[in-house]
């Protein structure tokens, strides 16, 4: 019995291997033929070498990431849009993905010269760093596509917006249509997504996402932008009215009087206990005082007594919530922790906060009695130095409408907007209270 | 001690199984020859690198049915994100098959995912493709993972950082399109530990549409990416 004992073992272990060696791994399923290996080695001249020798299968090597991405550039497939005719070329025929990016590529290898990149092009030879292979498939095929447009003599040049503003390296293009690398990546994700015919639904998704991602941070001029609008309170009126798309709506706030706010979910009144949230969208017949629990102002829960203020603002990609006591410190919102930063003491009496100047800058500004402007960085917890220019007296509040002019309520309580040239124009008519720029979220702009 | 008996007619049997199937199989098994030709084992061999519908749906080329419905997560999602990278001529099938999978995740397999999502030495095709299934999952736990995703801080030095953010940006909109009711105020309540502007703005969006008061955000960037498209003449 010993014997059918280390028989049924042998068995077990054998169809245990044969359990491994099912064709279930993706190895198996794609493997790349040698012809077409062969046929993109010679197109793009790759040093397989120094990608780690041949291979057609295995996915782990980079040889095989390289000419799988060769084989999805080459075989991806793009429909006409109905509603567009063939007038519509794009930078790339979108057709013509493989033959461009072979005519503009003289070499590829992979080195680590340069570790900081992800890739580089020199001369139409390209490298491939350490970088470029850790990138998900739709990332090294846009780096693949990236590069190739610089063969033609497309440069970055320093980003003037964005996360990397200031950064000293060239890394953004000028606008879209520039048509440099970051447009022609963005308008291969846009038509993987729109127009792709044989894509992976993943691989759909993420192109998806990584043109609108992008869009965000690689072009100093903006191509698509969050939609704004501007919101303003009539002077005693509690009902808000929002100005957008040419119209003017009426909306239901709460019988309180506090300033308006913008929030992340559209706007708030501020009271300095609380805040109460407006509805942008839909008005429901009744004045609700709904307590603001949708955007950070629900922070405000958190903190025992007034506030002189609160704020929620954009700086360089990131939401900054900030709250200034009546003794005027200042503390900052940890978001990953959910807590407060500890208060600081800001050292001057603030007389007014502002998230607009005059000249139209956006963050977070603290205006003392002699209408000294100090910018307020959140990310350090620290004070700049004062603005040059002192906030003017006549000025209450700066802030967009939807066309990104700048809208000024007047100590007066009139709203007025001022021409390039310097020239006022009255704005709207009538007494106002305040003026805030409301994010609308039905649709993004896309600029010209 | 129980002893170990198996009956020889079983074995036998096993045996006649395994004659009969080993050299279908053998050649699958990577060889060391680096320059290994798939199309080379000839067009009766299973899996002969070709990438067909038959191969999506499990049936391999020699008519030998492999379910892949039945593989643990792990390999199924093995097999599934090497896909990803390759041309797929029947994408809707990929979608009820990756949808088929998804609605059928249980517990561990959803911590599993959750994980997997979050986990950056594995490839990012395999951490989108984790984040998908959740996406397409309707139990409150797969909400729940995929605000935690949402919450979980970007890696300071990510190997891709854009691919943290739109990881991150799908979990948003997985929660606006979960059927469970509970998936709005997970949103909500993720969002406030986020700082990421372009995600909040991605939530606000998400959360706008789900009250039925904007198209969804789906649609919002198809509009503005067709928009882009037709700028350029
Ligand atoms: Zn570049």
């Amino acid at each position: 019995m010993k014997v059918w004992g280390v028989y049924a073992s042998l068995l077990l272990v054998s169809s245990l291997a044969i359990a491994q060696n099912l064709p279930v791994q993706d190895a198996d399923f794609g493997c790349v033929t040698r012809a077409e290996a062969e046929k993109y080695v010679n197109d793009f001249r790759i040093n397989i070498s120094s990608f780690g020798g041949w291979e057609l299968c295995s996915a782990d090597k980079d040889t095989k990431k390289l000419l799988n991405d060769l084989l999805l550039i080459e075989k991806g497939s793009f429909s006409e849009s109905e509603s567009e005719n063939s007038l519509i070329r794009g930078f790339i025929p979108q057709d013509k993905y493989y033959p461009w990016l072979k005519s503009q590529t003289r070499g590829v290898s992979r080195g680590n010269d340069v570790p900081y990149a992800t890739a580089y092009n020199r001369m139409g030879y390209f490298t491939m760093q350490d970088g470029w292979a850790q990138l998900s498939t739709l990332g090294r095929v846009g780096v693949m596509i990236h590069e190739a447009r610089h063969t033609a003599g497309y440069r970055h040049i320093p980003c003037t917006s964005g996360p990397y503003a200031g950064a000293g390296t060239a890394g953004c293009d000028r606008d879209y249509g520039y048509g440099g690398s970051h447009g022609v990546e963005m308008e291969y994700y846009s038509r993987v997504q729109l127009r792709g015919v044989n894509f992976h639904p993943v691989y759909k998704t993420m192109a998806r996402l990584m043109a609108m991602g992008r869009a965000n941070f690689v072009f100093n001029s903006p191509v698509l932008r969050a939609k704004e609008a501007l919101l303003a309170m009539p002077e005693g009126g509690t009902d808000p009215q929002l100005f957008y798309q040419g119209k003017r709506v009426s909306r239901e706030g709460p019988a309180v009087h506090g300033v308006l706010k913008r929030t992340s979910f559209g706007a708030s009144i501020f009271e300095g206990f609380k805040a109460l949230a407006i509805d942008l969208y839909q008005t429901s017949g009744f004045h609700p005082d709904l307590p603001d629990v949708y955007s950070y102002y629900k922070l405000l829960d958190r903190n025992n007594g007034a506030l002189k203020d609160f704020e929620e603002y954009d700086s360089g990609g990131k939401r900054y919530a900030v709250r200034l006591d009546e003794q005027d410190r200042i503390s900052t919102y940890n978001f990953p922790t959910g807590k407060w930063n500890p208060s600081r003491p800001l050292g001057l009496s603030v007389m007014k906060t502002v998230t607009t100047l005059p000249n139209g800058e956006r963050g977070y500004f603290l205006i003392d009695s002699e209408n000294r402007i100090f910018p307020f960085d959140a990310d350090k917890n620290v004070l700049g130095p004062a603005k040059s220019e002192s906030w003017p007296e006549h000025i209450e509040t700066v802030a967009h409408d939807e066309n990104g002019e700048r809208v000024f309520l007047r100590s007066d309580r009139s709203v007025w907007s001022v021409s390039r040239e310097g020239n006022w124009t009255p704005y709207l008519s009538g007494s106002w209270s305040s003026i805030v720029s409301v994010p609308v979220y039905d649709a993004y702009e896309v600029l010209p | 001690m129980k002893k170990v008996s198996v009956h020889p007619v079983v074995i036998a049997l096993f045996v006649l199984l395994l004659v009969t199937v080993m050299p279908w199989l053998l050649p699958l098994k990577h060889s060391t020859d680096p320059l290994r030709e798939p199309a080379s084992l000839g067009p009766s061999r299973p899996f002969d690198g070709q990438d067909t519908k038959e191969n999506k749906s499990g049936v391999v080329a020699s008519g030998l049915p492999v379910d892949l419905g039945s593989l643990n997560l792990k390999d199924w999602m093995r097999n599934q994100v090497g896909q990803i990278g390759r041309p797929d001529e029947n994408p809707e099938q990929t979608m009820a098959v990756l949808k088929a999978r998804a609605e059928s995740l249980g517990t561990q397999d959803i911590r599993d995912l959750e994980q997997w999502a979050l986990e950056t030495d594995r490839s990012g095709d395999e951490r989108f493709l984790a984040v998908e299934m959740l996406v397409m999952n309707p139990r409150l736990e797969s909400a729940q993972s995929l605000g935690r995703i949402l919450m979980s801080p970007e890696p300071s030095r990510a190997a891709e950082p854009a691919l943290e953010n739109i990881l991150r940006a799908r979990a948003v909109e997985g929660l606006g399109l979960h059927p469970r009711r509970e998936a709005t105020r997970i949103l909500r309540d993720s969002l406030y530990r986020v700082s990421d502007r372009s995600l909040i703005d991605r939530g606000e969006r998400v959360l706008t549409a789900r009250r039925g008061a904007a198209p969804s955000a789906m649609d919002q960037d198809r509009q503005a990416l067709h928009s882009l498209l037709k700028k350029i003449r």
